[in-house]
């Protein structure tokens, strides 16, 4: 009898479990069918049968930001990076997975433009952020190997980068942690404008090829947003989300007449949400 | 009888996660290689689709990159899966079925824009089971020369 009473007890929460599970799994699969695309396999009682639309949205990763930054003219300053002074002050969740996307950005940036004793020093500050996560294999002591292997063939390099953001992505996906993946997007695309807000000098005529570039990211904010919308109810991505909504307000507000007002505007709020993450 | 009834539990709540890992190595395994002298963008889009089911992908694009999209279909589902890209005007950049339903397709980003992909995989009537595989879509990028 204790035996039988004690089995409806576990089968009673893992069939709670199960249902909390398969709850949380559908928060990237949209229903709405306001948003059906008329494809040239459709047909109408297709269309009225179509399944969850499942809708990704994808960001320029931080090695796509600084490339394009580097396209517009730019140089090289230490300055910008986060300093790795600060990388034992992050410990929650939330600072962890913002921060390895900045240094990921950092990393980024000093590889493109050839300073490989930087760029060694922020992999290994990547590790140790990805290792207090819980990401142990995306970057692991192999990465390393490969890297000093490569230390000047700058393709190599920006690949090896790319393949462990690609890892700690799929690791955290595949671990039902997505909402972490999102916030490491978060924290690589605002260092990737505050390094270009900088290398403008927050001046949009300094160099208009590099203010195009940010102006530009208006597309990409729309995507950062619907991004993180997806995982709304979690708390570290609610408290994110009102300035990124903010800094997204101020991007659309930009017109011809109002550009170097706005184009300001949104540099210090860039430069405030950086600082939020970074603090 | 309790300890069977467990392990299908178990196993039901595992599933998931199983299909989500199976279809990141089907992505590695099957669209990383066809990046060329592309990088890649640091995200697998993979998961499992069954018969009449569609992705829809928003992704921002820059101006001077040069981008190459890969839809890889798993054996299971049809091969004439549709793969379109369209800019914000809905403007069809790329639809595979003009194109011998080609899974790969590359651009160069003369203007920045978001522009959104569909996949969807086509409904087989006569089929009495729906058939399910692993559908993904990797992008990459390189700098304009």
């Amino acid at each position: 009898m204790k035996y039988l009473k004690k089995s409806c007890f576990i089968l009673f929460y893992l069939k709670l479990f199960i249902v909390l599970f398969l709850f949380s799994c559908t928060t990237n699969q949209n229903n709405d069918n306001d948003n059906v695309v008329e494809t040239s396999t459709n047909n109408k009682s297709e269309k009225a049968l179509d399944k969850a639309k499942i809708i990704f949205y994808s960001l320029p990763s931080p090695v796509e930001m600084t490339l394009v930054l580097q396209s517009a003219n730019t140089e090289y300053n230490e300055e910008f990076l986060n300093p790795l002074i600060k990388i034992d002050d992050y410990s929650t969740n939330k600072s962890l997975a913002l921060n390895l996307g900045v240094y990921s950005a950092d990393l980024s940036y000093c590889t493109l433009f050839n300073q490989q004793q930087t760029m060694i020093k922020y992999m290994s500050a990547t590790k140790k952020i990805a290792e207090n996560l819980g990401i142990t294999d995306a970057i692991n002591d192999s990465t390393m190997i490969k890297l000093r292997a490569n230390y000047n063939n700058k393709k190599a390099i920006l690949d090896i980068i790319s393949e462990t953001f690609l890892n700690s992505n799929a690791y955290l996906e595949e671990n039902d942690r997505a909402e972490i993946a999102a916030l490491i997007m978060a924290g690589g695309w605002i260092e990737s404008l505050y390094i270009g807000i900088q290398l403008s000098e927050k001046n949009v005529k300094k160099n208009p090829e590099l203010t195009t570039v940010i102006i530009d990211q208006l597309i990409a904010i729309e995507d950062l947003v619907g991004l993180l919308e997806l995982y709304k109810n979690n708390k570290n991505i609610a408290s994110i989300l009102p300035n990124i909504i903010e800094l997204k307000t101020i991007y659309f507000d930009i017109n011809e007449k109002n550009r170097e007002s706005s184009y300001l505007k949104i540099c210090n709020k860039i430069e405030k949400i950086r600082s939020n993450y970074t603090q | 009888m309790t300890k069977k009834i467990i392990l299908v539990l178990v196993l039901t709540l595992l599933l998931p996660l199983f299909s989500i890992a199976q279809c990141k190595e089907f992505a590695k395994n099957e669209g990383l290689p066809l990046l060329g002298p592309y990088t890649q963008s640091g995200r697998y889009h993979a998961l499992l689709l069954y018969e009449g089911e569609q992705i829809k992908m928003y992704k921002t694009l820059t101006k001077g990159i040069d981008y190459r999209f890969i839809l890889s279909v798993g054996d299971g589902l049809p091969q004439n899966t549709n793969f379109i890209i369209m800019n914000w005007k809905k403007e069809i950049i790329f639809d595979n079925a003009k194109n011998d339903f080609d899974k790969l397709f590359d651009y160069s980003c003369q203007k920045s824009q978001r522009v959104l992909i569909v996949v969807k995989v086509p409904r087989n009537n006569n089929s009495e089971k729906e058939k399910s595989a692993c559908v993904s879509l990797i992008t990459g990028f390189k700098k304009t020369e």
